[in-house]
């Protein structure tokens, strides 16, 4: 993530005679042997063994002489002729067909975890045999040097399941939130995030995020989209008045330090993917995937596939919604809030049409500044749909249950 | 003992897995068939067809930010920017740190106001070090959106882009100065002299009756030891002595510099460059002058 | 007619010392407890009943038991109120006290090398910006006429010393040429405040006593017309002027001091017949004006004196007539004439001998000179010789252009107009870098400036001073506590 000077040191040694050298043919003899006269310092004749050679160092070693600044000037210039002789250059030479990349899982993600994968990437190994949790017995496929090794096909059908929950739930436009709050899990979770469509939590989780909402994500940003995930304009009052949104599904990396979270969420009735390791209690999560969660590169396959799986089912939720088929339904407030609008639309429109009959009319007891009988008919059913809009926030929890 | 564990736990897991097959078919149950050609492009409440009764919009809430169920999930956003900018531009050539063009950052208090979130400081420290690596890329170079994104962090006013103004010596090798304290505004013009001053036309003794205000005024000259070197001939207006005679120190030691910037240090050294800021505290209500309060009367 | 005197003489103190006593005479005070006869004689009775004290409230009970009245106190502690005991000063000792002129400071060091002034100095070009110091002769004649003043920093150093000015040179000159000629130098020296007129007045007097003139001046004109001396009407006086007695015994008791050998040698041409003593002709004028011992006698003798000294062909010295303050010599004095009626200064038979010497009404027959310095710390304003000395000064190429006579403004006075018609301006400018450079070395050498004397310290004290104003440059280098 550091960005390196790789280009600028590579730039110098492109210009550098050596660089230049490989570019020609021509014989080098000449100059290596001016190197040699000119640039090798003359050593000082110094007496061997005395003190005062010792004492008196030479100074330039140390001196604060301020080193000449870089003209930078000729910077994007030399960037450029750097580049230009890298791509004319990038086919010679021998060809490295397999370069280990540390980000390599991170970057492409599998789509399938296979027990070999799984293996390799440790994600058999449990906990010491003392620390163990006898819920995952079943999980459990043996005991080898003092710890609990896990069984992949149990870990493999597991994270199918999961990878199929995470698919439908991202298919039918729910929110997937990834939770991984391990030093190192940040790349992780937001990679997996990014490809899901969905949401990241790498910090500590902060009680109360569902269970008080409203106090906690209130001044949060939300925005309505349609079918096809693009934003939709004319909810901005509903957007001051509504409640903050919750995830529809939570995926942890690491449920042991997640307890709050979880907790909430089975409140909430919110379900929940887990890696429980063998130390840990099945019964936290909805989902259990059972696997070793100390290894970065354990979490990095499993979140991997669980976000391939929700790249998979937004796709196809997209494609869907492309051909005329929308997967989810309106949520209540916001279906509420359409009806609302609509009527209000249905009384005004009602009303402009009366008014102009009755201009129409011409009837002689049409006193203007008054309002006819239609137009009092449409205020005070505008009247009680404000105090009703009003008086929402009391009755929403009540709708909530339902 | 653990079978029994095991299978209540598989229990509980199977009403829970019976509770979110409720809820997918919650979700499932929405399913409506939209004709094809109706999907429009940017869906508006306005204009939506009235038959329908809304019923043919679809719309539902998601947060803006991929980081919303964190506490900074603007500072996460614009951190994870940041990392993929370095990321993606990591081979643009720097320029050494000790030459980039200096900015001005937020610091923590600074940034932890603008974006309203309590951001930790060690986050922050980490964010600062990709800020200032990716400042390093060159300015030639850089792209239009690493600099919005460091615009984040930088703060509202910039005081290293601010160019200093020189005073200009004009054709009659005078440098006009200007000076200010308390109420009082001075300009004085210098050239190069005898070492003779007028104050509105006066000599400094008719101009000052104080001894101490005429050696406030003419002390840019004396900490300089240029008495003999200028004449000065000045305009003082507003305020009472001290104000104008300090003032005027102010207005020769700017001018002062405009014929010799070497005198900058020993200027300043001697307080002819800053301008006293103090001034008379305004009177508030409720009290009997700016700080001072009536005494306290028991009826 | 001798009679009133001699009454008079018994009211008088006996011994009118003119040094007054500064330091209180330590009172006796009794001691509580003496064993002297004097108070062994009476001593106070031990009394049986307690005393109370008279006028309060306390009553003594049956039983010598005192209770005090209800005494209202304020605050809780009584000030322990200091009165002082001691004789009050005696009338006229404040004033002096005021007006006491120290000439000299023993804690200031001696300079060494300084030229004595005398009569070739004070002409010289050559000695121009030199500090010049005063020989002690003619301190006591310039004592003697008051010039000395108490604002003045005489009491800073050793010797008085004074600085050798353009100005004072040019002034010498002009002297100088005027008495050779048996002309009348008629000259008000102007200038901007603390600028040295005072300081130029005591040159011009300094000259004068150098070269054996006789000197009459006025150290104040204020106390001319301020109301502070008796005056008396002079009868067949139309219109009527006053005299001033006291004021012209004060003259003559000074002009007899400074000028003593120089009356010695004077001799009388005129009878005198009005006098009351018979002074025949051939007498020394110092014996004349010895004879003036009281206020009441001395106008004839004063007028004579005036009218000896003014003697045409009688071989008399030149006279300088010299006054500071000429403002308040040209406004209505603060006197009132029988009718009540303001008496303008210049009826004032004194203040209208100078006037006419200094308008040219009259002459010094043997030459001389008439000088006046305006003082601009405590003088009135007088726009109408404000008015003349700006056109005297446009006239000599001093200013610019006169300033013009406001027309609706009732202040103007004709007689002033009149009186300034005909005279020479001198005007005191600040001094040169040279002139200020030897003022501060002299300062210096006197131990009263602490710093080295170079270009840049003369530099920052004549700016300070506002371009070279001496008084100025005092105050600022001397009279602050800094150095």
């Amino acid at each position: 993530m550091i960005l390196r000077t790789a280009a600028v040191r590579h730039g110098h040694k492109a210009f550098s005679p050596s660089g230049l050298r490989a570019l020609t043919t021509q014989t080098t003899t000449a100059t290596v042997d001016a190197v040699a006269e000119g640039a090798v310092p003359t050593k000082p004749s110094r007496p061997a063994n005395s003190l005062i050679g010792k004492v008196s160092r030479p100074t330039q070693q140390w001196s604060a002489t301020p080193k000449p600044d870089r003209d930078t000037s000729t910077m994007p210039h030399e960037f450029k002729v750097f580049n230009t002789i890298q791509n004319r250059t990038r086919t010679l030479g021998s060809r490295v067909e397999f370069r280990h990349d540390p980000d390599h899982l991170l970057k492409n993600p599998p789509e399938e975890a296979t027990l070999e994968m799984l293996m390799a990437n440790q994600a058999h190994m449990g906990h010491s045999t003392a620390l163990w949790n006898p819920a995952n017995s079943r999980y459990i496929y043996g005991v080898r040097e003092g710890i609990h090794i896990i069984s992949l096909e149990q870990t493999a059908v597991e994270l199918r399941r999961a990878a199929r929950v995470v698919e439908e739930v991202a298919y039918y436009g729910g929110i997937v939130l990834f939770v991984g709050t391990r030093p190192g899990q940040m790349p992780i979770v937001v990679r997996a995030a990014e490809l899901a469509g969905g949401y990241h939590l790498f910090s500590k989780w902060t009680p109360g995020t569902i269970t008080n909402r409203d106090q906690i994500l209130g001044p949060m940003e939300l925005q309505i989209v349609d079918e096809m995930d693009r934003p939709v304009e004319g909810f901005d009052r509903h957007l001051l008045d509504r409640r903050p949104v919750v995830p529809d599904l939570v995926v942890c990396l690491n449920p042991l330090e997640n307890h709050p979270m979880l907790r909430e969420c089975s409140q909430e009735n919110i379900p929940t993917i887990g890696v429980i390791d063998t130390n840990a209690d099945p019964a936290l999560v909805t989902y259990t995937i059972p696997a070793n969660d100390d290894s970065l590169r354990t979490a990095t396959v499993i979140a991997g596939v669980l976000g391939r799986a929700g790249q998979r089912g937004q796709e196809r939720r997209l494609k869907e919604a492309e051909l005329g088929e929308v997967t989810w339904r309106n949520p209540v407030e916001i279906q509420k809030f359409l009806e609302i609008q609509a009527m209000i639309k249905e009384a005004e429109d009602e009303a402009a049409k009366r008014a102009e009959e009755a201009s129409q009319e011409r009837s002689p007891d049409n006193i203007p500044g008054m309002m006819n009988e239609s137009q009092l008919e449409a205020f005070q059913l505008l009247q009680n749909l404000e105090r009703e809009r009003r008086s929402g926030g009391r009755r929403r929890k009540g709708e909530d249950e339902t | 003992m653990a079978s029994l564990q095991s299978g209540s736990s598989a229990l509980r897991g199977c009403c829970q897995v019976t509770q979110t097959l409720k809820r997918l078919h919650r979700l499932r149950a929405a399913r409506i068939t939209v004709p094809v050609g109706t999907a429009r492009h940017m869906t508006s409440l306005s204009d939506q067809d009235p038959a329908t009764d809304g019923m043919g919009i679809h719309a539902r809430a998601v947060p803006v930010s991929p980081s919303y169920f964190s506490r900074q999930p603007r500072f996460n956003d614009s951190y994870l920017l940041l990392a993929q900018l370095a990321e993606r531009y990591r081979k643009l050539p720097l320029i050494p740190k000790d030459q980039v063009q200096p900015v001005a950052w937020k610091n923590l208090e600074n940034f932890r106001q603008a974006v309203g979130e309590h951001v930790k400081a060690t986050e922050f420290v980490k964010c600062m070090e990709l800020v200032k690596v990716l400042n390093q890329i060159h300015p030639s170079l850089r792209p239009k959106e690493v600099d919005d994104a460091l615009l984040v962090f930088k703060k509202a006013v910039q005081p290293y882009s601010n160019i200093e103004k020189t005073i200009p010596i004009d054709k009659f090798g005078r440098a006009l100065g200007t000076g200010r304290r308390k109420q009082s505004v001075a300009r004085a013009w210098v050239v190069e002299g005898t070492g003779e001053m007028l104050v509105n036309g006066k000599t400094l003794a008719d101009a000052f009756g104080r001894v101490h205000d005429r050696e406030s005024a003419t002390w840019a000259l004396r900490a300089t030891s240029r008495t003999d070197k200028y004449n000065v001939w000045a305009l003082v207006e507003g305020g009472g002595t001290t104000g104008q005679a300090e003032a005027l120190t102010l207005a020769i030691g700017k001018a002062l510099m405009a014929h010799e910037p070497a005198l900058k240090p020993a200027l300043r050294r001697a307080g002819c460059v800053t301008r006293d800021p103090r001034k008379v505290e305004r009177k508030k209500p409720g009290h009997v002058k700016a700080r001072k309060m009536p005494a306290w009367v028991k009826r | 007619m001798s009679v009133p005197h001699s009454l008079r003489c018994l009211l008088r103190p006996s011994a009118t010392t003119s040094i007054p006593q500064r330091i209180a005479p330590i009172t006796a005070f009794t001691a509580p407890f003496s064993s002297s006869s004097i108070l062994a004689k009476n001593p106070t009775p031990p009394s049986s009943k307690a005393k109370v004290p008279l006028g309060s409230r306390a009553k003594v009970l049956p039983g010598g038991h005192i209770r005090a009245g209800k005494k209202m106190q304020l605050g809780k502690f009584k000030k322990n109120r200091q009165i002082d005991k001691s004789r009050p000063p005696a009338p006229g000792e404040r004033k002096a006290y005021r007006k006491r002129v120290t000439l000299s400071n023993n804690n200031a060091l001696p300079v060494e090398g300084l030229e004595e002034m005398n009569a070739q100095t004070m002409v010289d070009p050559a000695k121009v910006g030199r500090m010049l110091a005063l020989p002690n002769e003619l301190v006591d004649q310039l004592r003697a006429v008051e010039a000395f003043k108490s604002t003045q920093t005489w009491n800073m150093f050793r010797q008085p010393s004074m600085l050798q000015r353009k100005e004072a040179r040019e002034l010498a000159e002009k002297m100088q040429t005027a008495a050779g000629k048996g002309d009348t130098l008629k000259l008000v020296i102007s200038g901007d405040r603390l600028v040295g007129k005072s300081m130029l007045l005591l040159q011009a007097i300094s000259y004068a006593y150098l070269n054996n003139w006789i000197v009459l001046h006025i150290p104040e004109g204020q106390e001319m017309t301020n109301g502070s001396t008796e005056y008396a009407p002079i009868p067949n006086t139309q219109p009527a002027q006053y005299s001033q007695q006291a004021y012209a015994l004060r003259m003559l008791q000074s002009l007899r001091k400074a000028n003593q050998k120089l009356l010695l040698d004077l001799k009388t041409v005129f009878p005198h017949p009005d006098l009351v003593q018979h002074f025949p002709v051939g007498t020394s004028l110092l014996q004349v004006a010895n004879a003036a011992k009281e206020p009441d006698t001395t106008w004839p003798i004063f007028n004579a004196i005036l009218q000896e000294l003014t003697a045409e062909g009688a071989g008399r010295p030149p006279i300088l007539f010299s006054l500071d303050g000429l403002s308040f010599i040209m406004k209505m004095s603060e006197y009132r004439s029988p009718a009540f009626e303001v008496i303008h200064a210049h009826d004032l038979a004194i203040v209208r001998r100078f006037v006419d010497y200094l308008s040219g009404k009259t002459k010094l027959p043997n030459g001389g000179a008439v000088i006046a310095a305006t003082s601009r710390g405590n003088s009135p304003r007088n726009p109408s010789m404000e008015l003349m000395i700006a056109k005297q000064e446009a006239n000599q190429g001093l200013i610019d252009q006169p300033p013009a006579k406001e027309p609706y403004n009732r202040k103007y006075d004709d007689r002033v107009e009149a009186a300034l018609s005909n005279m020479e301006v001198l005007k005191l400018q600040s001094v040169s870098r040279s002139e200020a450079r030897s003022l501060m070395e002299y300062w210096a050498a006197s131990g009263l400036l602490r710093t080295a004397v170079d270009e840049q310290a003369v530099s920052d004290k004549w700016i300070l001073g506002g371009n070279g104003n001496v008084g100025e440059m005092e105050r600022a280098t001397l009279l602050t506590m800094r150095y």
